[in-house]
């Protein structure tokens, strides 16, 4: 009989060593998980924008994190949600990376496109004038060059918008659609096509 | 390196060689300019020509190339010309 208590007793004292331990992981587990979030909130809309596939790493980071925390796990949710808070910190880091490398390329291609087109349309200008197109140019070739130009004046238009709005990715996805049109319209007009708008 | 220097389409190397005409990279990667080299028996007219299709559109060629050229009628040969 005696026996029997004594191992209860123990049990008792061993689940309530158990439950303290755990409960001494539940305060810094709520506070790491706070810090995760509002690194993450803070994170978030600069990632979604420069690098959406980190944002759903973080979101999911951060939605495991809560689980174990709701489910007992303080110590797995303290190292989940740290590891949380390490990476969108590291986020923000690697989008100001990348939001210096697009304003460097617009930068470059902002100031090189108005040359571009402008050598176009004074090319076209001046066939216009023409009485008689130069040998190798047919009159259908010169009539795409000049719809290809209207075509790159708006799509530039298109991608200067996206840039003053602050969608650095979108102007530079549309100045690459630029490029590509503008090499098209310089080659039918039996011009050079520059290094840049080669890749 | 020859076949580059008689390429009429080829833009004449102007400047120091910098990173960013090595790499393509930059603003100058960007310049369409096109350029003629003079050759022996050639006018302002010829030229014009060749690029244009009409002769009678060489003062385009001249006035894009007034600061070396004085006379339209004077070109030499090695010249190298900018085709607007």
């Amino acid at each position: 009989m005696h026996r029997h208590v004594y191992g209860f007793i123990v049990m008792i004292l061993a689940a309530t060593l158990i439950a303290a331990c755990g409960s001494a992981d539940k305060g810094p587990a709520e506070t790491a998980l706070k810090a995760a979030e509002a690194a993450v909130n803070a994170a978030k809309t600069e990632v979604s924008k420069y690098m959406p596939d980190q944002a759903s790493a973080l979101d999911g980071g951060l939605a495991a994190a809560r689980d174990k925390f709701n489910k007992g796990d303080f110590k797995g949710a303290l190292s989940d949600a740290q590891g949380v808070t390490a990476k969108a910190n590291e986020l923000v880091s690697a989008v100001a990376a990348k939001k210096a490398e697009l304003s460097k390329a617009w930068q470059d291609i902002s100031t090189g496109m108005p040359k571009v087109v402008e050598a176009i349309q004074s090319r076209v200008d001046i066939l216009s004038q023409a009485k008689k197109l130069p040998a190798g140019m047919t009159a259908e070739k010169f009539a795409e060059a000049k719809a290809g130009l209207a075509e790159i004046t708006k799509q530039w238009s298109e991608a200067t918008a996206a840039s003053t709005s602050g969608n650095l990715t979108d102007a530079l996805a549309k100045a690459t659609a630029v490029k590509k049109k503008a090499a098209e319209v310089l080659t039918a007009l039996n011009m050079p096509v520059p290094e840049a708008l080669k890749s | 390196m020859a076949e580059k220097k008689n390429d009429p389409w080829a833009i004449p190397d102007i400047g120091p060689e910098t990173d960013e005409k090595k790499t393509g990279s930059g603003a100058d990667a960007f310049d369409a300019t096109q350029w003629h080299e003079v050759k022996t028996g050639e006018t302002l007219w010829k030229i014009a020509e060749q690029y244009y299709g009409d002769g009678n559109l060489y003062p385009k060629i001249f006035d894009a190339n007034r600061d070396v050229l004085k006379d339209p009628n004077r070109i030499n040969i090695g010249q190298k010309l900018r085709i607007p």
